[in-house]
């Protein structure tokens, strides 16, 4: 195949390094370490500098309410008030509900947008739209955050570049897919709960009655009959990106820096009750072992925040504890390991949810207002931008849309923002289409 | 014996003046307005005068002069240049010898600078109007072009009004940002794209000081590009000027070598540079990709890998093999021998019917005797003996090319329903089962009408749900076109325009679909029907779109205009169609199509056989679109059953079938050959066990395996939905994977029954080879699984750790 853009326009911006990228991604495993290296010389030539960043993408699915959260209006009529209190925070002026107590006291550790326009009401297009950045677009699949870091920057260590934490995604429009770029760069799915007695990883850690010794036997046995199956190497091409996998994959399993990454039982009893003894506590706590690990992105999902009906008893009792608690201990153990300056950390949600109360005690999707957390990578804490009207309605300063949100993202990853891709049908497409957040940056 | 594929060019024909012992090209030059070019080309003549694809390119070697430098002025690469009006003389010498071409040049000064044939090229030719710089969706820098200059009245507006005009200063042209920002005299994101003292750089500079005239009409035709050479023979080294002539539809001939747009298909053979000088750097085929204004042309270059090729012992069992057989002594190829039975007996077996054979099958092949056992094999796989006690696979064959066109066209319970669905299904398996002519496939696909769950193609038309869909689907899947860029903008490798992608769209513009809560025997049916009115218009001129096929003349009819179309589409003088589909075929199981990409047979991405995919094509027309009678007439081929182990020499082929490519095995034959290879089938939810993968009728089964081994969702109808590459997960899952581990441990499964059955050590090791890669294991191998029992700690394990190993080799995961 070829990319007639690239010959077209030798030397238009991203093209060279766009090239350098494709030429990485033809042995299916991304950037081998020395076209990662260039490939980071060059964006450092070009004036930006460059620490390798990773992000924790946190994703509550089903739209979490800002109302009942970071954006309360405690002057509105009950109605639209919610049944919340409101509380301080160390920002003076900047009130928080009740239900978000911790998050609160720890308001100085992140930064919080509150003029997010979701632009969007629909689940499944939320997924897809908030965690890429790009509309749905029927003809073109765009790629979501976690694959195109795996794209652009390729392995680390023999972890894979980008691991998904539970299925609360909503996957009909693709979100949190790779789209086009393709199946290699999909998220590693973990579906096994971290905060089980016995947990161990699919694919990762051998199949019940088979012993580490016993893969490594296997593996040996493997090597002596692809042998005698003489002469494979001789088409390397095809050959040789499956090798590749199942080298890669026999280290993975084989490697002690994999099976520690998941040796949740290291942590101390301290840490892992710090975070919270549940699936949402303990999913973050592997999310930082899998960036020490060597994982570029990790995106921890929660789901059940579609609050048509019982949205007070659902957040407080439920859904926001988890999350309160484990989401400052992360910022909290990140620092202390020296790794928030290099660990981008989110919280993303559907949409908004209705300013007015329903009869069933809920709130409905909300299509032009919401919040954005950010934290680490420099994003200054404590910071609040942007502001919705008296209703919690529609953004009245410093209005920001996923695709800005996605620019955000990417900048702080080092990802240049006018990274094209070829698609499998050889359209040259751009990936990413809006304004960083300066305040942030 | 081997025709050698020579092309003798008419000189007299290509307007050549020759002289001694070589020619050039053109034999008179006209120029015509300010700043005109012309390409000359200079070739050497064969022994008895002629030119043919070997003649050598001497156009940088030749000596250029102007009889006066005030008329026309010529450099040493044969470029000419007009100056000023008046008639003079080029003289051109080479190796002693001189020729003399007229030059005339008209119209300097009177002739006003015209922004589509002037302007516009240049946008093109300097990448301005590429999607990576101004014609990007929110355009750069506040400038925005249309993509390839698709829309000349608005890229007119951008340039001449938006930013309130500040892009021109006709008091001073120079200063003007359209000059000073391309020629970085100002800073310029894109850099440097235009030389402050090149050719380009004064036409906009006039344009401009002439006020910078509107475009004179909507838009100017040409009716096609003349690439010379159109396909050159030569070694490594090579050197060529390509010289590039617009015909306008009113008769018109531009030379436009200095503004059409020159690309390579395979740039490891050649490169090109943007003057159209054309070096070969590797060895192969490939094409030069020339576009100017909408059309597209190719100029062929064969690189041969070594001077000729002996293809000792090579013998034709059919058409095929004498027509791939002069390919490859064309480019020098020597092909590998054939491949031995037990790989034949795998590879027919997996291409055919998407199944491994049982032992017994392969053993019976392996010792039969027959001289013709290979030809009766492949009867025996499709279901052509005519013996209903030898025809035992055609419900496989059925499920397999079900499978495959299940994917193309995109039959999903998302889009249609479950009961949609299973009738789409039942259509397509009915049709392979018969084996239905192609033709027929088509022309019921594309007419169907009535309920979506009693007529299975009516839901052609639900998966497909507007004109533009179905205009897209229709000529991916029949013609091998991808149409889809035509729907916002010129096709940018093609000559399809708006106006062609939305006139096939009035096609479809009349069918429409009707809920009924009370029809049908299911009741909530879905109806497709016919109506009685319905256009489509163009979305920029918002023109009516009369029904015309692609590259043919309106055609209408009163009751339903779908009827023209599908008689167009199969009928014999089409000749996408039936190359569409015999590419596919070759695709499927040569690994690589004649056209590669399968689905992408536009006139820029040409054949790597010609000849070959002709015979192909008439030969399946001939055969009254019969598939059947097309899988197999490549299998029996030679080229089909040759050894998927190159030789040094020809390893480096992928494109000439000099040895057989090997291919992973899909997501669903894989998982069903792991379940013949362990003796565990796997049971799907709301399936009966015994449903096979390659039964599955949906897209939509959460199934982990096949998930993961990319078993397209049917989202797309290219065929690049099914990803080939491999990938991590993919290797996790079958090295270590729950899918394959719990099969091999099962203890109803294949070895727990030999162990039962208390056989030897070598005969079960036998019959674990047999049952997965089909073959006997070598003498080696036996010897090396002794070895292994002993260090096992049990036989069992020792057996498990063999079959895993054997279902994670490459023998395995590949039809090779």
């Amino acid at each position: 195949m070829f990319n007639i853009d690239l010959m077209s326009n030798p030397t238009c911006q991203g093209i060279s390094r766009r090239h350098l990228l494709q030429v990485g991604s033809l042995s299916g495993l991304g950037l081998s370490l020395p076209m990662l290296l260039k490939s980071q010389q060059l964006a450092g030539s070009e004036g930006k500098p460059r620490r390798d960043v990773n992000c924790i993408l946190i994703w509550t699915q089903g739209g979490t309410s800002h109302h009942d959260t970071f954006d309360p209006k405690p002057e509105a009529p009950v109605s639209i008030r919610g049944e919340f209190n409101v509380i301080n925070t160390p920002t003076a002026g900047v009130k928080f509900t009740e239900a978000v107590p911790r998050m609160a006291r720890e308001q100085k550790r992140f930064a919080l947008l509150r003029g997010w326009n979701p632009e969007n009401g629909s689940h499944g297009t939320a997924d897809q739209y908030v965690m890429s950045g790009r509309k749905f677009n029927q003809a073109v699949p765009y790629p979501c955050y976690g694959s195109v870091v795996s794209y652009y920057k390729g392995f680390q260590t023999a972890m894979p570049p980008f691991v998904q934490l539970g299925s609360s995604i909503d996957k009909r429009y693709g979100g949190g897919s790779p789209g086009i770029l393709g199946l290699q760069h999909a998220a590693f799915e973990m579906l096994a709960d971290p905060n089980a007695e016995k947990f161990s990883v699919r694919d990762i850690t051998p199949p019940t009655g088979i012993t580490m010794e016993r893969v490594e036997r296997r593996r040996a046995i493997l090597a002596r009959i692809d042998k005698l199956q003489q002469s494979i190497d001789l088409q390397p091409s095809a050959y040789g990106s499956l090798d590749e996998h199942y080298k890669t994959a026999l280290n993975m399993i084989t490697s002690p820096n994999t099976k520690k990454a998941f040796a949740m039982d290291e942590e101390s009893s301290q840490l892992r009750e710090a975070y919270g003894k549940n699936r949402f506590g303990q999913s973050c706590l592997l999310a930082r072992r899998l960036i020490e690990s060597g994982v570029r992105f990790v995106t921890v999902t929660d789901g059940g925040w579609d609050t048509h009906q019982n949205n007070f008893k659902t957040l407080k009792d439920s859904r926001l504890p988890p999350v309160d608690q484990a989401l400052p201990q992360l910022l909290i153990d990140l620092e202390e390991r020296g790794l928030l300056e290099s660990t981008l950390v989110c919280w993303l949600t559907d949409f908004g949810r209705t300013p007015m109360v329903n009869s069933a005690s809920g709130r409905d999707h909300w299509a032009t207002a919401g919040f954005a957390i950010m934290a680490g990578a420099g994003i200054p804490g404590g910071q609040v931008l942007g502001a919705t009207d008296n209703e919690g309605g529609s953004v009245v300063s410093d209005m920001y849309r996923s695709p800005d949100i996605a620019t955000t993202v990417y900048q702080k990853l080092g990802i240049p923002s006018d990274l094209i891709v070829q698609s499998p049908d050889d359209r040259p497409i751009q990936l990413i289409e809006g304004r960083p957040i300066k305040e942030w940056m | 014996m081997v025709v050698f594929f020579l092309v003798l060019l008419q000189l007299q024909l290509l307007g050549a003046s020759t002289s001694g012992s070589f020619s050039v090209l053109p034999a008179e030059v006209r120029l015509h307005g300010n700043h005109d070019r012309a390409q000359i080309v200079v070739s050497q003549l064969t022994a008895d005068g002629t030119l043919d694809s070997r003649s050598q390119d001497l156009t940088n070697k030749a000596v250029y002069g102007s009889s006066d430098s005030h008329v026309f002025i010529v450099d040493p690469s044969g470029k000419i240049l007009a100056t000023a009006n008046g008639h003079a003389t080029l003289s051109v010498i080479y190796d002693g010898i001189g020729q003399s071409i007229p030059v005339s040049v008209t119209g300097i000064g009177t002739e006003p600078v015209d922004f589509l044939k002037d302007i516009r090229p240049i946008f093109g030719k300097s990448g301005c109007a590429s999607a990576a710089c101004h014609a990007a969706q929110h355009g750069k820098g506040g400038f925005k072009l249309s993509v390839f200059g698709f829309d000349p009245s608005g890229d007119y507006d951008a340039i001449t009004r938006a930013s309130r005009g500040r892009r021109l200063d006709f008091a001073r042209p120079e200063a003007s940002l359209l000059l000073s920002k391309p020629s970085m005299l100002i800073s310029h994101g894109g850099g440097k794209r235009i030389d402050h003292e090149s050719v380009e750089y004064q036409i906009f500079r006039d344009w401009i000081a002439a006020g910078s005239p509107r475009p004179k009409t909507e838009d100017i035709r040409l009716s096609r590009l003349d690439v010379f050479p159109q396909i050159r023979v030569a070694n490594e080294g090579m050197v060529q000027q390509l010289r590039t002539v617009a015909c306008y539809e009113d008769g018109d001939q531009r030379d436009v070598s200095a503004l059409a747009l020159y690309d390579v298909i395979d740039t490891g053979v050649l490169s090109v540079n943007s003057t159209g000088l054309v070096e070969a750097i590797g060895k192969g085929q490939t094409a030069v990709m020339v576009r100017y204004d909408g059309q597209a042309a190719v100029s062929t270059f064969v690189i041969p890998y070594a001077a000729s090729s002996q293809l000792a012992g090579w013998k034709n069992n059919n058409f095929i093999d004498s027509l791939a057989a002069a390919k490859l002594h064309d480019l020098g190829l020597e092909p590998s021998p054939v491949c031995d039975d037990a790989t034949f007996v795998r590879r027919a077996f997996l291409d055919a019917i998407g199944t491994l054979p049982s032992p017994e099958t392969v053993r019976s092949f392996i010792d039969s005797n027959e001289s013709d056992k290979r030809i009766r094999l492949v009867d025996r796989v499709l279901g052509l003996t005519g013996d209903p006690a030898m025809d035992i696979y055609i419900d496989q064959y059925a499920s397999y090319w079900t499978l495959k066109w299940s994917d193309l066209i995109r039959n999903s319970s998302k889009t249609v329903g479950e009961q949609g669905m299973w009738s789409m299904h039942n259509w397509i398996k009915e049709s392979f089962r018969v084996n239905r002519p192609f033709d027929q496939f088509a022309y019921e696909l594309i007419t169907a009408k009535g309920s979506i769950y009693s007529n299975g193609p009516a839901n052609f038309f639900r998966v497909n749900a507007d004109p533009m869909a179905l205009t897209e689907s229709t000529s991916q899947l029949f013609l091998g076109l991808r149409l889809e860029c035509a729907k916002c903008h010129h096709h940018p490798f093609e000559k399809y325009s708006q106006a062609d992608y939305y006139s096939m769209a009035a096609f479809f513009s009349r069918v429409g679909t009707k809920n009924s809560a009370d029809f049908g025997p299911f009741g909530n049916e879905t109806d497709v029907m016919v109506r009685s009115a319905g256009d489509v218009s163009h979305p920029r001129t918002g023109k009516r779109m009369e029904p015309t096929p692609l590259g043919g003349v309106v055609v209408d009819d009163p009751l339903d205009r779908r009827i023209p179309l599908a008689q167009w589409l199969t009928s014999h003088d089409n000749e996408f169609f039936a190359k569409s589909v015999v590419n596919r075929y070759v695709g499927y199981l040569l690994g690589a199509g004649l056209v590669d990409p399968v689905d992408d047979l536009r006139s820029t991405n040409p054949p790597s056989n010609i000849p070959l995919l002709d015979k192909l094509a008439q030969d399946f027309i001939d055969h009254h679109f019969d598939l059947k009678h097309l899988i197999q007439t490549i299998m029996k081929s030679r080229l089909y059953q040759l050894s998927s182990l190159p030789t040094p020499e020809n390893a480096s082929d992928r494109r000439f079938f000099s040895h057989f490519a090997v291919k992973r095995l899909a997501a669903e034959p894989l998982l069903d050959a792991i379940d013949h290879a362990t003796g565990v089938q796997t049971k799907f939810s709301n399936l009966p066990l015994g449903m096979r993968a390659i039964d599955l009728p949906d897209a939509e089964y959460p199934h982990y395996f096949l998930t993961t081994f990319a078993k397209p969702r049917r989202a797309s109808v290219c065929e690049c939905e099914r990803s080939p590459d491999a990938n991590l997960s993919q290797a996790l899952h079958t090295i270590n994977g729950d899918t394959v581990a719990s099969k091999i441990l099962d203890k109803n499964g294949r070895i727990s029954k030999l162990m039962a059955a208390g056989l030897p050590h070598d005969e079960i090791v036998t019959e674990l080879y047999f049952a997965s890669l089909c073959r006997q294991p070598s003498p080696e191998e036996l010897e090396d699984s002794r070895e292994l029992l002993k260090e096992s700690p049990d036989s069992l394990e020792c057996y498990q750790d063999l079959l895993w190993a054997l279902i994670n080799s490459k023998h395995f995961l590949f039809v090779r």
